[in-house]
């Protein structure tokens, strides 16, 4: 499978899997996604993108049990995988060179 | 209401076929408990509205890429469409589930449109030199979750701080008592204006005159 370049979103969606470890779904990344950008994020699209990087073996998914405040349904839990790990340190890498030498002020 | 709104629910099962609908929906059943326990039913089930909008360009855009089944996820085993059926098909064989879809997506794009078009057209029609120009600036409150106004020192500091802008003004709709004109005093709407609005806007005042600069400084004087 080739895994290709990480597009913005899905890379915000890989850095919340890595954080929230055992607890990742589609709720859990959303919220905190928000919690730390500010942005509003769509279920959706957290849930497609989580799909996508699932299909480009960047995480990998097991079924949760079902639960009543979810209306009886199961949640779906990701976990990273060496993939994506590798993906985002090459990501971090990628972005801290482009960084570099550049002014916490962003002046000349 | 505790519960989604069914007619929602009917359309996300619409636009994702198959089991993934069951994993997107139990996402959205959670959030949904959450917004309703902070900010009531109402709120709750206009987020869970929100969120179907705004989901149908993403599930869309999903029908017309290839995603693997569950369990199939190995490229040397092939991938195949999202979805147990075409999803014509199924737009066939839900004709009311299909008319609400196409009413969605008319509303959702026709809806910003023709709000555009409404608002575009007054602006040019506001008999102020660059009316084009005018935007109306909000804050957003994290408390209420919507859009509110400045107090005074809130004002006093974005228009000190901004560069965007030709400059700004502030604005508030009062109640005012107007005497002696044209007859008996009567109530009427007015609004407040900062001292730097009519110079910003361009135009002079129809009667009286303009409050100075002077006059906006904290402790001046009534009418300076």
């Amino acid at each position: 499978m080739r895994h290709g370049s990480l597009g913005e979103f899905e890379h915000l969606v890989l850095l919340a899997t890595l954080h929230l470890g055992s607890d990742a779904y589609g709720v859990s990344v959303s919220e905190f996604i928000e919690e730390r950008t500010g942005r509003r994020v769509n279920q959706a699209a957290t849930y497609l993108t989580l799909r996508r990087l699932e299909e480009k073996e960047l995480v990998q998914s097991s079924m949760g049990e079902p639960t009543p405040e979810r209306g009886g349904r199961a949640k779906r839990l990701f976990t990273l995988t060496d993939a994506g790990r590798v993906q985002l340190r090459e990501k971090r890498e990628e972005l801290m060179a482009m960084w570099e030498g550049i002014p916490e002020s962003l002046g000349p | 209401m505790s519960r989604p709104p069914r007619l929602a629910e009917r359309l996300i099962r619409l636009l994702l076929p198959g089991e993934e609908h069951d994993e997107l929906l139990g996402d959205l059943h959670e959030r949904f408990q959450g917004v309703l326990g902070r900010k009531g039913p109402v709120r709750a089930v206009a987020w869970y509205w929100m969120q179907t909008f705004r989901s149908t360009p993403h599930l869309l855009l999903g029908w017309l890429r290839p995603v693997p089944r569950r369990g199939r996820l190995s490229t040397h085993q092939g991938v195949s469409f999202a979805g147990t059926g075409s999803p014509f098909r199924i737009l066939r064989q839900e004709p009311l589930l299909s008319l609400t879809t196409v009413t969605v997506l008319a509303i959702g794009i026709g809806a910003p449109t023709t709000m555009y078009s409404i608002v575009t057209g007054l602006r040019q029609g506001l008999p102020l030199p660059d009316a084009q120009e005018l935007v109306a600036i909000a804050r957003v409150d994290p408390v209420v979750g919507g859009a509110a106004g400045f107090d005074a020192l809130q004002f006093d500091a974005v228009r000190e701080a901004q560069s965007a802008m030709a400059g700004l003004a502030a604005y508030r709709p009062v109640g005012a008592q107007i005497d002696g004109w044209p007859g008996a005093p009567t109530r009427a709407m007015a609004v407040e204006l900062s001292a730097h609005a009519f110079a910003l806007l361009g135009v002079d005042p129809v009667l009286g005159r303009l409050p100075g600069e002077a006059g906006a400084e904290p402790g001046a004087p009534p009418g300076s």
